[in-house]
């Protein structure tokens, strides 16, 4: 099947033969767009036009519940825009999948658009969209409704290897691993999401230049990562992240994603985690009840340390932290919470004294090849925030309260520029 | 480039039609091969794969015409058992280039033909079989395209089908198991996915150490690449061709190479630098030489639920706490590995690869 518009002129050149294919398809209409709705057979129509469409089609669902078996891919397309009619009215359930890791899997797009609608209990991810270069989510749900296990799939959006990335206004539940996971990719925004009930809510790992703000992140074990991995093989080392106006609101599920992740790591009660990253302003956020790790400042020597599971043979990576401005940011957190995890018991043993953990915790790790100016840590106007460096490296063995080393600023990091396609309609 | 369309070759009007149709680069035409014998590129996907005129007789026969050559590998990839007939055909004059490495660079217009089939009782073939699907590589001008064909249930046609299916699928094992599965035809994007090595689309199995073995000719055994070179198909081709191991077969390389063999072809078409995987840094492609980029105390990346609790892809000398070896085994949609191609575990292959990481001198992961 074919959009109309390009069915005329063959139509008009054929008629005189007597041979007019019998292709025209009430689905569509000249504009490109193509309709699917749950009176037909959508399974087909629909992974039929994601093989079809053209470039700077439309492929509309209308309102409904489209159930689908298999994943449904699309790839090597410029311009295609994949719409609903509102992420409560369209959605598109996978539980009955028999093939594919993913919902949905988007591979090698220029400016690919998901709007308005809702993927729900996927077997393993939501939405991949991969090596793309203009990828923006408006509005999408990626919603597992089952039980919080490590059965859920990892992650709900999950844009990877791509460039100019825009995540707003969307939601996810349920998420084994980060419900927002933007993985190796370079100018990205997430803005305006709410996530909840994963084991990450937000999390930017190895990228290049991002912006979160304005998103919400509760009942998640942690709120927002900013995470360098080691053996990632496009980006190497991420730098420059932006993390603002954000709430950080009760992130306190327990941890269930399966062990051997990163994630398996993060301490329920954590609000903003930063990981092993080269230049992080966090300010303006409001961090309540994330009482173990309001915010963590953490290299990958420590994560070492207290996991030995977490070793790695990478000698292009930098697994030390850089230029981190934490300043603006509200606490509202208390004592009493029970430590969980390696992060979270380590913090336990060290803060059994008063029951509360700092606000904002350092390990303490320095890279020694670097000069300290180099690799400031600056912790400033956060209301009375209490700060501690915990000395992780050395098993803790040198705690200090509010070190005169995070005494110190930084200029602001530049805004995010980014070029992601914004809807046609 | 050819562009014929209908059979009655010879009368004006057919001829007015063949040029209209031309200019108008027209895909729709049924028939897709000339007076000569050549295929016309921008008539694929033919609607039936009858339609090719390549097969003999009864089209589920599989019986390959003058213009067809059935290939085999040494190592193929694991589809739910499925049993594979694989044709080449190339277009006359043309010349496939040898190219040690990579696959074989084949001329425009070249076309594989993979069909796939399961007895009703492996044990028995006698008792019939059952084709499901026929993939098609075509090498274009613009590079290679993939079409799948669906069979239909009286087994007299195969249809072009984009979306792919979910067949289900009963048979008897060779070891006597009837086996009930939901097999998966893939759509065409996915068929990209795992063929896009880098930016273009590429066949998988032809290159030369897959396809350096015999083959059973009707008129006797010969070596596969020296009889295209026979037949006037493959030039180039050196004294000296690599070889890759038969997975299941232990006179054509030692446990190593073996397991080598069997990653690459199941897991390299997206682990390697130029895969589908590459942002997991997980690359099992026969020339990586990288220990820890083939996973040996590797962490994983983006694994979820595939982990199995486990830290490290490959822990030498203990299958048990190797992620690779436990994805293998499962068959949950967000564990297992390959993503796609299979829905049941492949038992034989598992039993190869944990007898290799066994064999590995315990390298002490943290």
């Amino acid at each position: 099947m074919l959009p109309v518009k390009r069915l005329l002129p063959w139509t008009l050149a054929l008629l005189p033969l007597g041979l007019l294919p019998s292709c025209k398809d009430d689905t569509l209409d000249p504009e490109g767009i193509w309709f699917i709705s749950t009176e037909e057979d959508y399974k087909t129509k629909a992974q039929e036009a994601l093989v079809n469409m053209e470039d700077y089609d439309t492929l509309h669902f209308r309102a409904g519940v489209f159930e689908f078996n298999t994943q449904l891919s699309v790839s090597n397309k410029t311009g295609i825009v994949i719409r609903g009619e509102g992420k409560d009215v369209t959605i598109l359930d996978f539980a009955a999948q028999v093939s594919g890791a993913q919902g949905f899997l988007a591979t090698d797009m220029v400016d690919i658009i998901f709007a308005d609608l809702t993927v729900r209990d996927m077997a393993g991810d939501g939405i991949k969209v991969k090596d793309s270069d203009g990828v923006s989510f408006f509005r999408v749900a990626a919603v597992y409704t089952t039980p919080l296990t490590a059965d859920n799939g990892a992650y709900g959006l999950y844009p990877v290897t791509s460039e100019d990335v825009l995540i707003d206004g969307c939601y996810v539940r349920g998420a084994s691993d980060a419900g927002i996971y933007v993985g190796q990719s370079r100018q990205v925004h997430v803005r305006n999401c709410y996530v909840e009930e994963c084991v990450a809510g937000i999390e930017v790992e190895n990228c290049i230049n991002a912006d979160v703000y304005g998103n919400t992140a509760t009942k998640n074990t942690g709120g927002i990562l900013v995470f360098d991995l080691p053996s990632l093989p496009i980006i190497k080392n991420g730098n420059t992240t932006r993390v603002f106006d954000n709430d950080l609101i009760n992130n306190t599920q327990g941890n269930f994603a399966p062990p051997g992740n990163a994630v398996a790591n993060i301490p329920e009660g954590t609000g903003i985690m930063i990981l092993a990253y080269d230049g992080c302003e966090v300010f303006n956020n409001r961090i309540t009840g994330c009482n173990t790790l309001g915010i963590g400042v953490v290299s990958y020597k420590t994560l070492e340390v207290l996991d030995p599971g977490s070793s790695y043979d990478d000698p292009a990576y930098d697994p030390y932290v850089y230029n981190i401005h934490i300043h603006d940011n509200t606490f509202n957190r208390a004592p009493g919470y029970p430590f969980a995890g390696i992060l979270g018991l380590t913090l336990q043993a060290v803060y059994t004294a008063n029951g509360i953990a700092p606000d904002v915790v350092l390990d303490g790790s320095f890279n020694p090849d670097v000069p300290a100016d180099d690799q400031k840590v600056c912790v400033y106007d956060n209301g009375g925030a209490q700060v501690a460096n915990v000395d992780a490296i050395n098993d803790f063995a040198n705690v200090v309260a509010n070190p005169t080393s995070a005494d110190c600023t930084l200029s602001p990091l530049p805004e995010t520029a980014i070029d992601a396609p914004l809807l046609p309609y | 480039m050819r562009l014929f369309c209908l059979t009655e070759w010879g009368q004006a009007p057919a001829i007015a039609a063949a040029i209209l149709f031309t200019l108008l680069m027209v895909s729709a035409c049924q028939d897709g091969r000339s007076p000569d014998g050549g295929f016309s590129l921008d008539s694929l996907p033919l609607e039936q794969l009858s339609d090719y005129q390549l097969f003999e007789g009864e089209l589920n026969l599989l019986q390959p015409g003058p213009d067809l050559l059935p290939y085999d590998l040494n190592t193929p990839l694991f589809t739910d058992y499925a049993e594979k007939l694989r044709f080449l055909y190339v277009p006359e004059g043309e010349i496939i280039n040898y190219q040690d490495e990579a696959v074989l660079d084949f001329p425009v217009g070249t076309m594989l033909f993979k069909n796939f089939f399961f007895y009703t009782d492996a044990r028995d073939p006698s008792l019939g079989r059952k084709i499901l699907e026929t993939r098609v590589l075509a090498r274009h001008q613009e590079g290679w395209k993939a079409y799948s064909y669906l069979w239909n249930e009286a087994q007299t046609e195969a249809t072009y089908k984009v979306t792919g299916a979910v067949v289900p699928l009963e048979w008897i094992s060779e070891s006597g198991i009837t086996r009930n599965i939901q097999y998966v035809i893939p759509n065409q994007v996915d068929c990209q996915n795992c063929h896009q090595i880098g930016a273009p689309l590429l066949p998988l199995g032809p290159k030369p150490r897959n396809l350096n073995r015999d083959f059973a000719y009707p008129e006797g055994n010969a070596n596969q690449l020296e009889k295209w070179v026979e037949k006037g198909w493959l030039s180039g081709l050196p004294a000296v061709v690599p070889r890759m191991a038969a997975w299941d077969d232990p006179a054509s390389g030692n446990l190593e190479d073996r397991a080598r063999a069997y990653l690459d072809v199941n897991c390299a078409h997206c682990h390697r630098p130029e895969g589908d995987a590459d942002n997991s840094g997980l690359f099992l492609n026969i020339e990586n030489s990288d220990n820890s980029a083939l996973g040996f105390c590797k962490p994983p990346v983006a694994a979820g639920a595939g982990s199995g609790g486990q830290a490290f892809d490959i822990v030498p000398g203990k299958p048990d706490s190797s992620i690779l070896l436990y994805r293998m085994n499962s068959v949950a949609l967000n564990v297992m590995m390959p993503e796609a191609g299979r829905t049941i575990i492949h038992e034989e292959g598992v039993n190869l690869i944990e007898a290799w990481i066994t064999s590995l001198s315990p390298a002490g992961c943290p």
